[in-house]
């Protein structure tokens, strides 16, 4: 239940006008006969017209400009996708970066093909030509750099042979396996190294150098002298063990000085047995050939005309060599020549062309059918293999004409590319004083072993790809 | 005379609550620039209420950028029962007594600080100057500019419940029902209130008018 409207509720409603018409004319009724009424709704009348009155002040302009940038979002006012603004800024972009892009393309070397690299490798394999001298360490060449610039671009050619072939086609071994030394195995194949005018290094191993020794000392003018002919006074066995120890100490230091050169011996040799020494690619004091070699220490003898001087040097190892004597002594009582289980020696002839490998081959082959040992020729199909290749290739005018031709097949922006790789080439043939030669060298090791010694070490070896150069027969009697 | 020209005040009003309700659904989907947009559209009205209420146009102005970043803040709890206009203007009387409550604190120790005169030498009336009474009138230039400093000294020294009243109902000319649900009191107590704020605001310009009018009958 609603109270009734009080007087002020009525006044309010009568000066808003929001009373009917009943309650008006009653109002106006009472404001006629109530002065306090009346004076009341004045009051009413003038407060409401003086509040009324006041001025509707705007919000000053920086308070309305800060309070906008508070409200709006910090971002500009978003564009529409269909905006021509849109369409500009890309089109702006697009020039940008097509200009970019010729510019590049046309600042950047273009795309070498693959006769350009050959191209390109013909010039730096003439650069290389000009440092190219006998020193040891550059005078023998890889496979790879001194090949024909054509095999190059032979698909599956070169890069394969250089791939699969690195550790044996540079550097083939030939093992000669000897059933009874006698001891001119290696003799011999110095001997044929010299009449080739091959250049070679002989690391003989510790046991076989002393016989050399002994050998040389007893018959000064060399030749072929057997074990029983030498005799002197017989060495002490703790003299000889000693001599060993100290043996396989220099070679230890000589195969960390020289570790490149000492990983074919280590293989060519095989696990040496119990009590023989390792062969070192560095000749030791005593090898006849690095006397030979004279000043420099390399080790790199040559053997045309050096057996006199070999045999000079050795002289003065005569008292070292009669210590020995008992030891050959021994070995002619007990039927001469080698224990089977000995590693003789070893042979390692640089810089040899295929043609002299070829005379080595046939040398020692021919040596084989006379005697009692065999050659284990492994790396025999690889050569052979690279020498086709090397045949098959265009000569050097052939490969000129070819690039001339690409020359004048390419575009004018490539021309400038393919003008200066033939200026290089051309610079290069006019510094060259050495005509260019493609043709490959090796580093031939040459085994001679034990056949009880080959027998352990053999079998590690790849197999020989083909059974031509094994003339060993197999009823060969062992030791 | 509006009328004569064509204005419809309903369909304005309409008009006006449609876009306050885009502006707010807008605004609740992330786009600040509708949230301004609105604000745009209400911000001298809470500044003139605002500044009825401070007597000061400088709280006044901040008073009113307070309001909108509550609102904006607050703007998940908007409810469609009311106008946008109503929520904002609860928003500012709140802010608005707020700010009064502290500057009565503040007066007990600084009084004399409110009433000290500007730089420029020329005092101007703080709307809680309770020294100045009506009869004190400033010797200004324009009869009406006087008058309106003395209403809003009068104002000012009204207590804030009928200051509230009448700034909403006479300057404001915001209906009892909603003043009634923003002041949560029922309509009669809304009226009474009002009658007795009017009194109370008549009894501070008794002096000036005494001076200047004649109460008409």
């Amino acid at each position: 239940m609603s109270q009734p409207p009080n007087m002020e509720e009525i006044l309010i409603d009568y000066l808003d006008g929001t009373l009917d018409a009943t309650r008006r004319r009653a109002v106006e009724t009472l404001l006629k006969h109530d002065a306090k009424m009346r004076k009341a709704l004045s009051v009413m009348r003038q407060v409401r017209g003086a509040l009324g009155d006041l001025p509707i002040e705007p919000m000053p302009a920086p308070a309305a400009i800060a309070l906008q940038e508070q409200l709006r979002p910090p971002t500009e006012p978003s564009i529409p996708l269909y905006s021509p603004k849109w369409l500009i800024r890309l089109a702006a972009a697009f020039a940008i970066a097509v200009t970019a892009g010729l510019i590049i393309w046309s600042v950047l070397p273009p795309p070498m093909d693959q006769r350009t690299v050959a191209m390109n490798s013909v010039s730096s394999l003439a650069a290389r030509s000009v440092a190219f001298d006998t020193k040891k360490d550059s005078s023998v060449a890889k496979l790879g750099d001194t090949m024909e610039p054509s095999l190059a671009t032979r698909a599956g050619g070169p890069e394969q042979l250089r791939a699969d072939d690195a550790a044996s086609e540079n550097e083939p071994t030939l093992m000669v396996v000897v059933a009874n030394d006698i001891g001119g195995t290696e003799r011999e194949i110095r001997n044929l190294l010299t009449l080739n005018n091959i250049n070679y290094e002989s690391v003989p191993a510790s046991v076989a150098e002393r016989v050399e020794v002994a050998k040389e000392v007893q018959t000064p003018g060399g030749g072929f002298a057997s074990d029983a002919a030498m005799g002197a006074a017989a060495p002490a066995p703790a003299a000889l063990q000693a001599d060993k120890e100290k043996s396989e100490e220099k070679m230890a230091r000589s195969a960390s000085e020289a570790p490149a050169a000492a990983a074919p011996s280590a293989v060519a040799a095989g696990p040496a047995p119990a009590g023989h020494v390792t062969p070192s690619p560095v000749p030791t004091p005593l090898a006849p050939s690095a006397r030979a070699a004279g000043a420099g220490g390399g080790g790199q003898g040559m053997g045309g005309g050096s057996r006199r001087d070999t045999a000079q040097a050795l002289a003065s190892a005569k008292p070292i060599a009669q210590q020995f004597g008992a030891a050959t002594e021994k070995r002619s009582q007990t039927g001469g020549g080698r224990t089977a289980s000995e590693p003789y020696g070893m042979v390692v002839a640089r810089n040899v062309t295929p043609d002299q490998l070829g005379k080595i081959r046939s040398g020692l082959q021919n040596a084989s059918r006379a005697g009692n040992l065999r050659v284990v020729d492994p790396s025999a199909n690889r050569v052979t293999q690279a020498q086709t290749y090397r045949k098959q290739a265009p000569d050097r005018s052939e490969q000129t004409n070819l690039n001339q031709r690409q020359v004048q097949t390419q575009s004018p922006w490539q021309y400038s590319n393919s003008q200066a790789i033939q200026n290089s080439q051309e610079l290069a043939q006019n510094t060259t004083q050495p005509p260019i030669s493609y043709s490959p060298r090796y580093d031939v090791t040459i085994v001679v072993q034990g056949e009880g010694a080959a027998a352990a070490s053999i079998p590690t070896w790849p197999a020989p790809a083909t059974t031509s150069n094994s003339t060993l027969p197999s009823t060969n009697p062992a030791p | 005379m509006l009328a004569a020209a064509g204005f419809n005040p309903q369909a304005a009003q309409q008009t006006a609550a449609q876009r306050d309700q885009d502006c707010i659904r807008k605004a609740l989907s992330g786009d600040r620039g509708a949230f301004a947009d609105l604000a745009l559209a209400w911000q001298d009205r809470i500044f003139n209420a605002l500044r009825k209420m401070t007597g000061n146009e400088q709280d006044a102005a901040d008073l009113t950028q307070e309001t909108f970043l509550r609102a904006l803040s607050g703007l998940a709890s908007f409810r469609n029962e009311s106008s946008a206009y109503t929520w904002l203007f609860r928003i500012a009387m709140n802010l608005a007594a707020s700010r009064h409550r502290q500057l009565v604190r503040r007066k007990t120790v600084q009084e004399s600080q409110l009433r000290t005169a500007n730089a420029d030498g020329v005092e101007r009336p703080g709307i809680f100057d309770t020294q100045r009474s009506a009869g004190e009138a400033p010797e200004c230039s324009a009869e009406k500019q006087e008058r309106n400093q003395v209403v809003l000294a009068a104002l000012g020294r009204l207590n804030e419940e009928q200051r509230k009243l009448l700034v909403m109902r006479d300057i404001e000319q915001i209906d009892y029902q909603q003043i009634a649900e923003m002041l949560n009191v029922p309509l009669g107590t809304l009226k009474s209130r009002l009658f007795r704020a009017r009194l109370a605001l008549r009894e501070e310009l008794k002096g000036y008018f005494e001076a200047h009018e004649t109460v008409t009958p």
